[in-house]
């Protein structure tokens, strides 16, 4: 054994660096692994949060902060438009810094940052766990013992896996992206587009969100078994369609999951957060927000547990409990709006987004209650009604 | 066999996550494929957004890239 921690976080984006933060706050010995050379880069992301999905979790701060949205547009199948205006809708982040500065704050706080460190592997040996993870550091084997593991290694998850957890994805729970960061647009910067169809997305819906006036994330996502044509085609058709003229600056593919009511996030004393643990919504694919609290909420717990008196395996399922306590039904409720999208015509599409603009009006909105305003979509006319009974609700 | 074009792989690491086999992972250099462990149900290549995996069509990955040096 190289060198003994704590606690082992692998993976230092939002969940993983929230993670540690918090368990160095608590004076834990924390080492916060990341495969890459530099945090942050790559990463794959559209990168907009609500102003509630941020703030609670970290003060929003406009050095890691592209854009401030106040619009939302939806442009249905046959290009209907409803526009939503929102005072404080959320915002684009900046998530190479937002990044940098999440695993800054853990690492000043007293965790242990090492990049181009990737986990291998867990180390057995423990009889109610693991009690370490094998390193690849800057291309040599090193290995270091923990007493609780934190997965916050994104989709791919490894350390599920190697835990034992069977986390494989089927073709249905996941959205394959694709997305350009494009400059030499004109784009609204403080409102956010959502296009939908069929020969747009199948499955998905494709995004631009700006980065300033002149710069944007437009990307799109599809559900792979409904199409065999690949998420990057969409893409190119639709970046044409959308704008005139556009210089394309990065290129980012993709992974969503989809919330999985099955899946544990506890085994024995390994946690997963973040992505690792699927803790995304399903319908949006918004996945930042439930990163930060299901890493601050494995960091608690984990802090806790290293505490004399809390050191049996089952003081560690309280994260799992406490996670799914505060968003388990809003995760469920997505999943089942997603089953209901996924049923939808273009015709319903353009159904839902006519009702939306006439409902709304031009009136300035400052909360909505999605389940409410879901049935009231669906009780709006006879044929978005045959899918109400699919909100199992 | 299972291959990667690696001029259009994004190294996103969608393709690990739906393969049943655990046949992929995803160094900091780039996607490892282990042949012996895969079946060839082409999820992976179904996932792929950009079109990165196939059978037999593309050049071929080093197989024993992350490997070695682990
Ligand atoms: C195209 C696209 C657009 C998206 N847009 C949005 C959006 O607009 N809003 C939103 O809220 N969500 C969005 N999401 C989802 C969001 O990006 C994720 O939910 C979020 O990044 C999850 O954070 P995480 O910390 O769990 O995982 P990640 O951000 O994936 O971080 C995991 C980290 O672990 C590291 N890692 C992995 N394996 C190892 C290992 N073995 N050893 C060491 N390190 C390892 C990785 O390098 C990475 O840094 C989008 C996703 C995609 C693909
Ligand atoms: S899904 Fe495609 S782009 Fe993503 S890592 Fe796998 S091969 Fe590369
Ligand atoms: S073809 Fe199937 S088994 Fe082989 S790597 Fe792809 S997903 Fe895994």
């Amino acid at each position: 054994m190289d060198e003994k921690f704590d606690c082992i976080v692998v993976g230092a984006g939002p969940a993983g660096s929230m993670a540690a933060r918090i368990l160095a706050e608590n004076g834990v010995e924390v080492l916060l692994l990341e495969k890459h050379p530099e945090i942050g880069v790559p990463v794959s992301c559209a990168e907009a949060i609500s102003c509630t999905g941020l703030s609670q979790f970290v003060t929003p701060n406009p050095e890691w902060i592209s854009s401030f949205i106040h619009h939302v547009l939806l442009v249905s199948p046959s290009g209907k438009k409803f526009l939503l205006h929102h005072p404080d809708a959320g915002f684009v982040l900046n998530r190479k810094l937002f990044e940098k500065k999440m695993a800054e704050e853990a690492s000043f706080k007293g965790a242990r940052l090492k990049v181009n460190s990737c986990a291998v592997g867990l180390l057995d040996g423990k009889p109610d766990g693991f009690h370490g993870v094998a390193v690849l550091e800057d291309g040599k084997k090193k290995e270091y013992g923990a007493e609780v593991i934190i997965g916050a290694d994104g989709v791919e998850s490894w350390v599920a896996r190697w835990a034992g957890m069977d986390s494989t994805l089927p073709l249905g729970q996941i959205e394959s992206c694709a997305q350009y960061l494009v400059g030499e647009v004109e784009v609204e910067p403080d409102r956010l587009e959502f296009y939908l169809g069929q020969s747009v997305a199948p499955g998905g819906y494709a995004w631009v969100f700006p980065k300033s006036d002149n710069t944007a994330n437009v990307g799109l996502a599809v559900t792979p078994d409904r199409t065999s044509k690949k998420a990057k085609e969409y893409l190119d058709r639709f970046v044409k369609e959308r704008f005139p003229h556009f210089k394309v600056i990065e290129t980012h593919m993709g992974g969503v999951p989809c919330f999985d009511r099955k899946i544990s996030l506890v085994h024995q004393n390994v946690l997963l957060a973040g992505d690792a643990g699927r803790l995304v919504d399903s319908l949006s694919g918004a996945g930042i927000s439930n990163a930060l609290r299901s890493g601050k909420i494995a960091g608690e717990v984990a802090s806790q547990y290293m505490k004399k008196g809390n050191r049996s395996s089952s003081y560690l399922r309280r994260y799992g409990e406490q996670f799914l306590e505060e968003k388990g039904r809003e995760l469920r409720f997505y999943s089942y709006c997603r089953a209901i999208y996924l049923k939808m015509t273009d015709q319903d599409l353009d159904d839902a987004v006519s009702f939306l603009r006439d409902y709304f009006g031009n009136r300035t909105v400052t909360s909505i209650q999605p389940i409410s305003l879901v049935k009231t979509i669906l009780q709006s006319n006879r044929h978005l009604l045959r899918l109400l009974r699919h909100l199992v609700w | 066999m299972l291959q990667l074009d690696l001029k259009l792989c994004g190294e996103c690491g969608g393709c690990v996550a739906v393969c049943p086999q655990g046949a992929l992972e995803l160094y900091s250099h780039g996607l490892l494929i282990k042949s012996d462990r895969c079946n060839l149900c082409e999820n992976c290549i179904v996932f792929c957004p950009v079109g990165a995996l196939g059978i037999n069509t593309v050049q071929a990955k080093n197989s024993s890239l992350g490997k070695d040096k682990y």
